[in-house]
């Protein structure tokens, strides 16, 4: 077993509702605030997760090109580019999941893309149309294909002069490509009015904190692909 | 008879790579621990340490691996929060969603 050493960061935030929001207030704002404070939190830890992801020494384009610069709308990932992702994994020795595939991380406008793949739907108009109706690529060509639309895969606009399209970051994933630390669970806590300070019941405190670091730990079991989405549009 | 060709004939009729704007980039031997530097890779071409010469998107490319391997490298023993993580939470996050 390998060991790895990092150094944890950690992450929080705290905010104080007084007792007039409370009472003036037409909704629940403690429920309200709690809600997206855990909201916050996830999101806040799948944006550090991808931004180390982000990072992989192995990148791959559509249609042979060479720099996230000069994409342009055609270059969609489909049915031949997921199969070669897949030979390649398996050449380097990635584990699959515990279902048998690879994971493929995808923002809504790549799955999207995929969806009109015309391989994808060749393969489930007749067998598994269910996937056509819920817009769900699921599975293809041995990847489990996951769309998210967590922060971090917002799209990416070129700067190149003369190029001006959306582009999406998506990773195709082994098994124990990369890990997390498990030193503190991701919890809410939330303090009742009162005490020393707060005599006259004035101030609730609700947070979060996480203790996290995310590394990637075989760099051959991950892959960065960068592409157009479906909204890609070429520039005039 | 099948029309067939030379590759003598080949040679002779394909046009030069203009290398002119072509650029050499390095891959250490060694990473930021000390270890032997693993490389990048681009369409699953690998660029192992050493010099390599390529085409000026290529390079541009594969320099920008190298920066971003550097990177990642510091922030396994960098404290401080993501910066960037932060940002995009401010831009995206719920607060934006409502």
């Amino acid at each position: 077993m390998s060991q790895y050493q990092a150094v944890a960061e950690q992450y929080g935030i705290i905010l104080r509702l007084s007792d007039l929001a409370e009472l003036t207030s037409k909704h629940d704002v403690v429920g309200r605030a709690l809600y997206v404070l855990g909201l916050h939190a996830a999101e806040t830890y799948d944006i550090l997760i991808f931004n180390v992801l982000a990072a992989a020494s192995n990148v791959y384009y559509p249609n042979s090109k060479t720099s996230s610069a000069t994409l342009v709308a055609s270059d969609k990932v489909g049915y031949v580019d997921l199969t070669a992702l897949h030979a390649n994994l398996m050449d380097q020795g990635g584990r699959p999941f515990d279902d048998g595939d690879y994971v493929f991380v995808v923002a809504p406008q790549v799955n999207a893309s995929m969806l009109q793949d015309p391989d994808f739907k060749a393969s489930n108009q007749f067998g598994k149309p269910e996937r056509i109706w819920r817009g769900e690529v699921q599975e293809l060509s041995g990847w489990r294909i996951v769309k998210t639309n967590a922060p971090g895969f917002a799209y990416v606009a070129q700067t190149t002069s003369g190029y001006a399209d959306k582009v999406f970051y998506s990773f195709a994933i082994a098994r124990n490509a990369y890990q997390i630390s498990d030193l503190q669970n991701l919890r809410v806590y939330a303090a009742a009015p009162g005490g020393q300070t707060d005599v006259l019941q004035q101030n609730r405190k609700i947070g979060y904190k996480f203790a996290f670091k995310a590394i990637i730990t075989n760099q051959n079991w991950i892959t960065a692909v960068i592409s157009a989405g479906q909204n890609t549009k070429n520039h005039a | 008879m099948a029309d067939t060709i030379s590759k003598a004939v080949v040679t002779a009729v394909a046009p030069e790579v203009d290398k002119s704007n072509w650029e050499w980039v390095e891959v250490p031997e060694l990473d930021s621990f000390g270890t032997p530097h693993s490389g990048v890779s681009v369409n699953f071409e690998q660029f192992r340490p050493g010099r390599h010469f390529l085409a000026p998107e290529l390079a541009f490319t594969v320099k920008d691996l190298l920066l971003k391997k550097l990177r990642a490298d510091q922030r396994v023993f960098q404290k401080n929060t993501d910066q960037v993580a932060l940002r995009l939470m401010q831009k995206n996050g719920p607060q934006k969603k409502g």
